[in-house]
């Protein structure tokens, strides 16, 4: 899972909602779990035991509430310089479908999100565009289709370049910055949690959750007006669910780790908020080998403690961390490239590229890593 | 020092009405100067700021190159899916509500809003209006307006307003801080399918971005589309500039009748005085010391009263500012916006020229008062020669102004010439105004038989009284003789408007539907044959004046034949070039093309590329077009631009067609909406609503001063009734009752107020004439017929004189009721 999600959702479907909800509501800042609330019943509710079909499921589910691509990758050039980029898109649904009429063409409930931004070793630039989608989707701006797969909001694009789902290419620019990469993969699709569906809560809430995290990346970036031709690695999580953070919930801190043995990792936490009994944060992750084979962390055996944090964008941020999993007998060291990769955009968070120290080469590395619901200081 | 204006404010205490009417003279002059003043800033920093959207101002937009024609939709989306991030799309639309006022809505896409416009959304909107940017942009949707405008619909949050069309607009919501004004903003999906517009966009915004990004998408446009910057564009300042120097001129007009005002409590006060100062340079004081002393308590007064007027005047801009934006919009299709507050008001241009001009107006009787001689007491502050001597020079330079008047109407080519010659005619007006009053006053007393005691009295005490009143009565004058003159040019203008869309309105019904244009005449051929059906033209271009300036020109076409011939009259009489112009050999222009942009009938004109130059025909009127107008036969319209489509079509048939028939089976069939089909009579009731919503600004403005006029009138003659008491005494120990003696202040006063009307009459019909024959057609092209009216002007006598009567009655209660002995005592002191 990327509980990225959560965060932006909450604040992003919250200011949706806000209207739905009728009036004289409070704007929501901070009260976006009680409007939550009101209408996730209204939606289609993600639950185990729901097979994932593909190609379909590369696709939008406009039934859910909330749904992404979201693709990050760690990059080098011909020097060995390193990189990171970011390119997601979010699709949210304001009604379920079906719930009225289109009132005219400029809309049917979906709105969709993006984000793209680009790392280098001492800067970091992010990007934001809205855009509605349409009954026509040769006017939208903004669409998804699962076959030939294409996720594009204007010329921020991620699609497949044959008739199957891979190889895909990802394109976006703006102003004087761009990202183009080539994304091939031999190993196969990964479904997290328990065939696909990934819980999110001990109560038994989730998403339906899958990754493609063995991409390997080439291409171009265009950075200050310079191309930089680049090859790394891509790591691409898809997610849809209209359950959302549980009464107590308030951010999470979420990595994804390319490990030198060849392995990725996925890790995440859902954090109590102050005051809550911290215990209860809920912890999973995920092991996954090159041929597909995989080992799920459960949340009791999983240990994350911050060594450091950071004072960026006004809020204390924990940059630093060790990680320690003894159901794999493994311990890693976690760092940023540096630490202002802060995505200043209206829902903002840290979303960066990060490097790895394991005990012993093979579980050295490098990766991203989500922290969000920090609050300001 | 202290101690000395200590003594001569004392006088204040004993006469605190004298120090309101001083303070409310300067109040006076200050609140409509100030008042426009700020209007004019307001629409200035408006059009500098430029067009804004949610407080984002684009660098200009793309539009069509056929000015006349919509973006098609794909078009957008297609550089949108380029990378072009910085265009957006607008559609703008002008709906009728169910009074037919016009309303103009823009429809934006929030979702495509430049990220400053959309994080102001969530982050101030969200909070300020308890809604959020998807309220905006999905079902019901929101309309968003200026709070000003709100009130100016006398509608609330929440309400739907009906259109005309029948449908509702969604709910109005009041959103502050957004340069609105007069326009209002919903969802863009929502605004084309409300008009029937699906696909088409009216054009794209283009918000900043890097020049090189820029200058790709210039690269990248298709060749019908243009990018047309900000700075290219005609400037609304430019527009607008007649309107905003008109409005200065009243706030200037309302300033003079201030000014005279001041001047008038001024004298008095001093007068009142001059026992005290003789007795003050008797002790001791030297005349330097008195005169530092005088201007020390008259900078307060300057001081207090410019600072009361600037804060009344920013009320008023504030109240008034709607009211000049919905004239802006229909006058010039130019919109400003409305603060939500008050505006932040300058003081020290009004009060320079409020110190300037209240130091000339103190001079006179500053030097009177100090150069009185020391020994001589002062029995009368009004000796009948100095007075005499005094009007003779008003009189002299009022013709003298006048002259300039009769010269600037013969000469005047700039508006603000215009507008000198109209100051002189006012002001002329004014300063003969003593004279003119003592001639008829004379007149009448050789009328009157000496045998009628108390007439006779009556007429040579009114005849003493034009000493102290004058100027009062001046300021009187001087309102009544705009207002009038405002009055009689507005009834002309709009009789003319009236006369000139009769005869211009030749069909009897108006369809505008641009694609359904040849569906609509080949259905009407075969349903209707009995009507006459013809295609209309319009197009923009910008084309150079003779002086190499570019302007803005709309070219029209004129169907052939008899009906459409006659419903062109040309200025220079009814031409034999009527049969040239159906042939296309050549054109007509409109009044504001000769006036104002230099064309001359029987020059010719660059019509389009590849057509040699064509002769101007001769010149029509264009009553209310802010933009010069060229009209064509449609055959040469057709020749020049074969690639416009036709903008609707004009339809005429027998007396005995059913109209209302023939027009519901048209909008049945084609499902046109009711402001796409409409008859002559209502187009015709649209364009004198939209002449009187024009001039609601200039009409209350013209209400306000001769509100200021009847203050002031109220405080002049209140000052005088001092000077009244020795009349009193001598009246009341004569015998006369109080009833008598009421009775004869009123009669006085009352023949004073109808005599001045002698003068409003001719001096105000004067100025309508001079506004309609130099002032409208310099600053708009527009020239008009006088409509000479009485009925004003009894209204105004009426008014007038009643006016006068309540000044004269409240303030005289105490003269009537005052003992003889003791009026006789506080004259003595």
């Amino acid at each position: 899972m990327k509980p990225r999600w959560l965060y932006i959702a909450i604040l992003t479907v919250s200011a949706i909602l806000l209207c739905s909800c009728g009036r004289g509501e409070k704007p929501v800042q901070g009260s976006g779990l009680a409007v939550l609330a009101q209408h996730v019943e209204t939606y289609t509710q993600a639950r185990p035991g729901q097979p994932l079909v593909f190609p379909l499921d590369h696709g939008p589910h406009p039934g859910y509430r909330i749904e992404w691509w979201y693709l990050t990758t760690n990059l080098n050039d011909a020097e060995g310089r390193a990189y990171g980029a970011q390119w997601t898109l979010f699709r949210l649904a304001v009604q379920p479908p079906g719930e009225r009429e289109p009132a005219d063409a400029w809309q049917n409930d979906q709105v969709f999100m993006a984000h793209f931004a680009i790392t280098t070793a001492d800067d970091h630039v992010s990007f934001q565009r809205y855009s509605r989608s349409r009954q026509d989707q040769e006017m939208s701006r903004a669409g998804v289709t699962a076959e030939p797969f294409s996720a594009w909001l204007d010329d921020w694009v991620l699609q497949s370049t044959r008739s199957g789902w891979l190889p895909l290419e990802v394109k976006a620019r703006q102003d004087e910055y761009a990202l183009q990469l080539k994304l091939r993969s031999s190993s196969p699709l990964v479904l997290q949690g328990e065939a696909g569906f990934s819980k999110k809560h001990f109560n038994g809430g989730g998403s339906f959750y899958y990754s493609q995290p063995f991409l390997e990346a080439s291409g171009e970036l265009l950075i200050n007006g310079q191309k930089v031709p680049v090859t790394g690695e891509a790591w691409l999580d898809r997610e849809w669910s209209s359950q959302f953070l549980q009464g107590g919930q308030v951010g999470w801190d979420w990595f994804s780790l390319h490990l030198e043995s060849g392995e990725k990792l996925m890790l995440f936490q859902l954090r109590q908020g102050p005051g809550e009994n911290q215990d209860e944060n809920f912890l999973q992750g995920m092991l996954m080998a090159p041929d597909g084979s995989t080992t799920a962390l459960e949340s009791g055996r999983i240990k994350m403690k911050v060594v450091q944090q950071s004072d960026v964008a006004g809020r204390d941020l924990p940059l630093h961390w060790h990680i320690d999993l003894p159901q794999i007998k493994r311990q890693f060291d976690i760092r940023p490239l540096h630490p202002e990769q802060w995505l200043d955009v209206d829902f903002p968070y840290w979303e960066g590229a990060i490097i790895v120290a394991g005990d012993g080469s093979k579980n050295s590395g490098r990766g991203y890593m989500e922290l969000t619901g920090y609050p300001v200081r | 020092m202290t101690m000395l204006t200590g003594v001569l404010l004392s006088h204040y205490r004993r006469h605190p009405v004298q120090a309101l009417f001083l303070l409310t003279g300067i109040v006076v002059a200050n609140v409509l100067l100030t008042g426009t003043l700020l209007i004019n800033a307001q629409a200035r920093a408006s059009y500098d700021e430029g067009e804004q959207y949610l407080s984002v101002a684009p660098l200009g937009q793309i539009r069509h190159t056929d000015k006349s024609r919509n973006i098609d939709e794909h078009d957008y989306v297609r550089l949108r899916r380029q990378g072009f991030d910085m265009l957006a799309p607008l559609v703008r639309q002008i709906v009728r509500d169910e009074n037919q006022q016009p309303l103009e809505l823009l429809g934006i896409d929030m979702f495509t809003m430049p990220r400053t416009a959309q994080a102001m959304n969530y982050q101030q909107i969200g909070q300020q209006v308890n809604r959020s940017f998807i309220g905006f942009a999905f079902p019901p949707y929101q309309l968003w307006v200026a709070p000003a405008r709100l009130e100016q619909l006398g509608a609330a949050n929440d309400d739907r307003l009906l259109l005309a069309s029948g449908e509702r607009l969604p709910p109005l919501v009041a959103v502050g801080g957004q340069q609105l004004g007069h326009r209002m903003l919903m969802d863009i999906g929502a605004l084309q399918s409300l008009t029937d517009s699906s696909g088409e966009l009216s054009s794209m915004l283009v918000f900043h971005a890097p020049a090189k990004r820029l200058a790709a998408l210039s690269q990248a446009l298709p060749a019908h589309l243009e990018f047309i910057r900000n700075s290219e564009a005609p400037s609304p300042a430019e527009l607008t500039h007649s309107f905003h120097l008109n409005l200065a001129a009243m706030g200037l007009l309302a300033f003079v009748v201030g000014i005279f005002l001041t001047y008038n409590a001024l004298a008095f006060s001093y007068t009142d005085r001059a026992e005290l100062i003789r007795k003050l340079r008797l002790g001791g004081v030297t005349t330097g010391e008195l005169m530092r002393a005088l201007l020390l308590e008259l900078t307060f007064f300057l001081l207090a009263g410019t600072l009361i007027g600037s804060w009344l005047g920013a009320q008023m801009a504030a109240w008034l500012l709607p009211g000049v934006g919905q004239t802006l919009a229909q006058l010039y299709g130019v919109y400003i916006s409305y603060p939500d507050g008050l505006i932040p008001a300058g003081i020290w241009l009004p009060l320079l020229m409020t110190v300037l001009a209240a130091g000339m107006c103190v001079l006179f009787p500053l030097r009177e008062t100090l150069s009185a001689p020391m020994l001589e007491r002062r029995q009368t502050g009004w000796q009948q020669d100095a007075v005499n001597r005094r009007d003779r020079l008003m009189a002299l330079t009022g013709l003298l102004l006048l002259v300039v008047t009769v010269l600037s109407g013969f000469w005047a080519t700039h508006l603000w010439a215009a507008l000198m010659g109209m100051a002189c005619l006012l002001l002329g007006a004014a300063l003969l105004l003593p004279t003119v009053l003592r001639a008829l006053i004379i007149g009448l007393e050789k009328l009157v038989s000496p045998r009628k005691a108390r007439l006779s009295w009556l007429l040579a005490d009114s005849r003493w009284l034009l000493g102290p009143a004058s100027l009062a009565l001046m300021a009187m004058t001087l309102a009544l003789v705009a207002n009038s003159g405002l009055n009689t040019m507005i009834n002309s203008f709009r009789v003319a408007t009236d006369d000139w869309l009769s005869q211009r309105l030749a069909a009897d019904l108006y369809l505008r539907a641009e694609h359904k244009v040849r569906e609509l005449e080949e259905w009407m051929a075969t349903e209707m044959p009995e009507l006459r059906v013809s295609e209309r033209y319009r197009t923009s271009l910008t084309r150079k004046t003779p002086a190499g300036v570019p302007v803005a020109i709309e070219a029209v076409s004129l169907t052939k034949g008899e009906r459409y011939r006659g419903s062109v009259k040309l200025m220079n009489g009814d031409s034999p070039e009527a049969e040239k112009f159906e042939n296309g050999a050549g054109v007509y222009i409109s009044e504001r093309a000769w006036r104002i942009d230099g064309w001359q009938a029987g020059g010719l004109l660059e019509l389009c590329e590849g057509q040699d130059e064509v002769p101007i025909l001769g010149v029509y009127r264009d009553y209310g077009n802010p933009k010069s107008q060229w009209m064509l036969s449609q055959q040469l319209f057709r020749n020049c631009w074969p690639e416009q489509r036709a903008i609707g079509l004009s339809v005429y048939g027998s007396k005995n067609s059913d109209w209302n028939q023939i027009r519901a089976a048209i909008s049945d069939k084609f499902a046109l909406q009711d402001d796409e089909i409409i008859s002559q009579v209502e187009l015709k009731q649209v364009g004198l609503a939209v002449f009187d919503r024009t001039f609601i600004v200039t009409r209350a403005l013209n209400a306000l001063t001769l509100l200021v006029a009847a203050i002031g009138i109220f405080c002049a003659i209140s000052a005088i009734h001092h000077h009244r008491v020795s009349q009193q005494a001598l009246l009341a120990s004569l015998g006369l009752s109080r009833r008598e003696r009421g009775s004869l202040l009123l009669l006085q006063w009352g023949v004073l107020g109808l005599l001045c009307m002698i003068l409003v009459w001719p001096f105000g019909t004067a100025l309508a004439g001079y506004l309609a024959a130099v002032v409208t057609p310099v600053a708009f092209g527009w020239s008009f017929p006088l409509q000479l009216g009485w009925q004003h002007y009894l209204v105004l006598a009426l008014l007038s004189a009643g006016c006068l009567m309540v000044a004269v009655f409240l303030p005289s209660l105490r003269l009537l009721y005052t003992s003889p002995a003791a009026m006789l005592r506080e004259q003595n002191t």
